[in-house]
């Protein structure tokens, strides 16, 4: 078992890229969030057209969609991670680890999607 | 005191039992809890356990005592019982054999994959490879591993992928041939390492820090090969 995992997977670099994109993930959420509660300690008494007009501004798109993306980064490596540890093996475990993953995708995939729309103004 | 051992002999029982003996601690002296389980195999002959120099440095006797994994051969009784109970059952997470005995096959693979042994291509020199004093010093906390196993039986990474992450004995050992100064294979070490189960399994918890009987620091090996392959790429 432990020679066969070794010959596939020698000269993988999945883990270190998962381990460093979850990192800067983690840094631009972080970001986010600090810059929110600036934004809001500052302006206490935003009212709709604040809201809006800041939301809209070129920086602020760009912001929200890289983190959105970020979060989206970041919980499939979370999920994808946790659903190796605890749905293990072959056989029926392997099919439902694979649906497992799928439905994350999707789910993760429509949120950005429904996201980005938001921020967007499209939706 | 009470002492609950979990027995167990696969080819004749169904299932684990946990079996209540009594034993009197003296008064007048500390015991250990390999101690314990001499004096009680003189009672029941039928209690099986790994023991051999009884010093902390075979690293035979690993076991979980009231959940917590250690040599029984170092563990004082006072500083494990609780509740007038003291609980033995073999490290977790590994086929039981009989008993108290586990099949350590599966760790020892582990450990053979990160060729624990010095790679050197080099022409060999006339007498030795010297160290300086402080390459020499990168290797204090390392070397001292004996292998018991008490912290990748510790580690809840290592009980869900045993076959796949290599666990902390085994990173501790892979940092001990990274760091020293007379291997040459570091690109070869690194490259069996960047996958997503080896060593990034890893979840930084720090079990194995609390369970290592020698006081070793397996997460902080793990953190410098991290760094080394961050810094290989």
């Amino acid at each position: 078992m432990v020679d066969r995992y070794l010959s596939e997977s020698r000269g993988s670099k999945r883990g270190l890229i998962d381990f460093i994109v979850q990192r800067l993930t983690a840094i631009v959420i972080g970001i986010y969030v600090i810059h929110l509660v600036v934004i809001f300690a500052l302006n206490g008494d935003m009212d709709y057209a604040a809201w809006r007009s800041y939301f809209t501004s070129g920086y602020s798109l760009l912001l929200s969609s890289l983190t959105v993306l970020a979060i989206a980064l970041h919980a499939w490596i979370g999920m994808w991670t946790v659903g190796t540890d605890y749905i293990r093996g072959e056989g029926i475990a392997k099919t439902l680890r694979l649906t497992y993953q799928g439905l994350i995708g999707v789910a993760l995939v429509f949120f950005l999607i429904w996201s980005l729309g938001l921020i967007w103004g499209l939706l | 005191m009470r002492v609950r051992v979990y027995r167990y002999v696969p080819e004749q029982d169904d299932a684990p039992r946990m079996q209540d003996y009594e034993f009197e601690l003296p008064q007048d002296r500390e015991l250990m809890v390999l101690d314990v389980l001499e004096e009680l195999r003189l009672q029941d002959p039928t209690i099986a356990y790994r023991r051999s120099c009884r010093e902390g440095v075979c690293g035979s006797d690993g076991m979980n005592m009231n959940g917590r994994n250690g040599l029984a051969c170092k563990t004082t009784v006072s500083s494990i019982v609780a509740r007038d109970t003291l609980t033995l059952r073999p490290l977790p997470g590994l086929p039981v054999i009989r008993d108290l005995v586990v099949d350590m096959s599966q760790f020892y693979a582990q450990y053979e994959k990160i060729d624990p042994y010095l790679i050197n291509d080099e022409e060999p020199p006339e007498k030795e490879r010297l160290q300086s004093v402080e390459e020499r010093e990168k290797l204090d906390g390392l070397y001292e591993c004996i292998l018991c196993a008490c912290c990748s039986t510790s580690c809840p990474s290592y009980w869900w992928n045993p076959d796949k992450f290599i666990g902390p004995a085994g990173l501790l050992q892979a940092y001990r041939f990274l760091a020293d100064s007379r291997d040459t294979a570091t690109s070869e070490r690194l490259e069996k390492l960047g996958d997503p189960y080896s060593v990034f399994r890893c979840r930084t918890i720090m079990n194995c820090v609390d369970a290592c009987p020698k006081d070793l620091n397996p997460t902080r090996a793990i953190s410098k090969i991290r760094t080394m392959l961050i810094e290989d790429r």
